[in-house]
């Protein structure tokens, strides 16, 4: 599964953060939670995507304090909600085409 | 693998300037790991030995990382690479022209006329190559803008040294020459090239080693 999850990822966690910012081990308790357990990431490699999605301007982040502790908290920007839609488009439009091909 | 020597390995296989928060993260995200492991009835140090294994091995890990903080920092060092250029540049071969005491030498020497000519050809490649690093550094194919920004970087501390020396012996050969805007010009120039050169060589080692 986590092959078929490369190229997906950062629309992932794009939708993650769609609910409410979240620092990273939420987002991979949240994508865990929402697949049922089937996406499974090693669990570092979302903090490169979350770096780079940062460095497109798509989500932004800042130290906060979360039940006490320092986290680094992620959230869309206004550009990350744009490219959210876009990418769920497309993503729709993919699945259906799949959908009818391999069913 | 316990949580502290899994971070202690990770900050080892980080480059320097990049691995602050990086490390901050991943504490905070084991720590959470871990205690949802414990609270599922595991052993501490099984749940400690579970986190690590959840965030993954370093090696893959810290390689993603530096690979993704390389582009940032290359970035970042290119617009230091640019202001170096722009810094000697400017006050060195524009300023002085006009406001500085002439040089002492009523026909030049020629080992001064060749170590002119030498900077200004130097300098001339040096800002073009940081001007391409910039310009690639902000497209899609910014992992290559490293390998070109650190021969611009190359040739601003070589183009420094050169520069430098011209000032010395400038200095040395009018005494009327107010010597301190020179020095503290040169001192400040060399600083920010070998800041730019010593910035992409610390924050690129580990995207050039395993890239």
């Amino acid at each position: 599964m986590r092959d078929a999850l490369k190229g997906h990822v950062d629309l992932l966690l794009l939708s993650a953060l769609d609910e409410k910012p979240a620092h990273g081990y939420e987002l991979v308790e949240t994508l865990r939670a929402r697949s049922e357990g089937a996406f499974d990431l090693a669990e570092g490699t979302v903090y490169p995507s979350l770096y780079r999605l940062e460095r497109r301007g798509l989500v932004a982040s800042g130290w906060d304090t979360v039940s006490g502790r320092r986290r680094r908290v992620y959230r869309l920007t206004k550009n990350g909600r744009g490219r959210l839609q876009e990418e769920r488009s497309k993503w729709h439009a993919f699945a259906r085409a799949m959908e009818a091909v391999v069913t | 693998m316990t949580i502290d020597a899994y971070l202690a390995e990770l900050e080892r296989s980080l480059p320097r300037f990049s691995r602050r928060r990086i490390l901050a993260e991943a504490q905070e995200h084991l720590r959470d790991s871990a205690a949802t492991h414990r609270a599922a009835g595991v052993s501490p140090p099984a749940a400690e030995a579970a986190a690590v294994d959840d965030f993954g091995p370093v090696e893959i890990v810290a390689r993603r990382l530096a690979a993704e903080r390389a582009i940032r920092d290359t970035r970042i060092s290119t617009l230091v690479a640019l202001g170096a250029v722009a810094f000697f540049v400017f006050p060195l071969y524009v300023v002085p022209e006009n406001s500085l005491p002439p040089a002492p030498w009523v026909e030049k020497p020629r080992d001064i006329f060749v170590l002119q000519m030498l900077s200004v050809a130097i300098w001339l490649a040096a800002g073009a190559l940081a001007a391409v690093s910039a310009a690639i550094a902000w497209t899609r194919w910014s992992r290559l803008a490293a390998p070109v920004l650190v021969t611009a970087s190359a040739a601003i501390a070589g183009a420094s040294a050169v520069v430098a020396a011209i000032g010395v012996r400038w200095v040395e050969l009018t005494p009327a020459t107010p010597n301190w805007p020179l020095a503290a010009g040169l001192a400040l120039g060399c600083l920010l090239a070998c800041v730019a050169a010593a910035s992409w060589a610390l924050a690129h080692r580990q995207l050039l080693v395993q890239d």
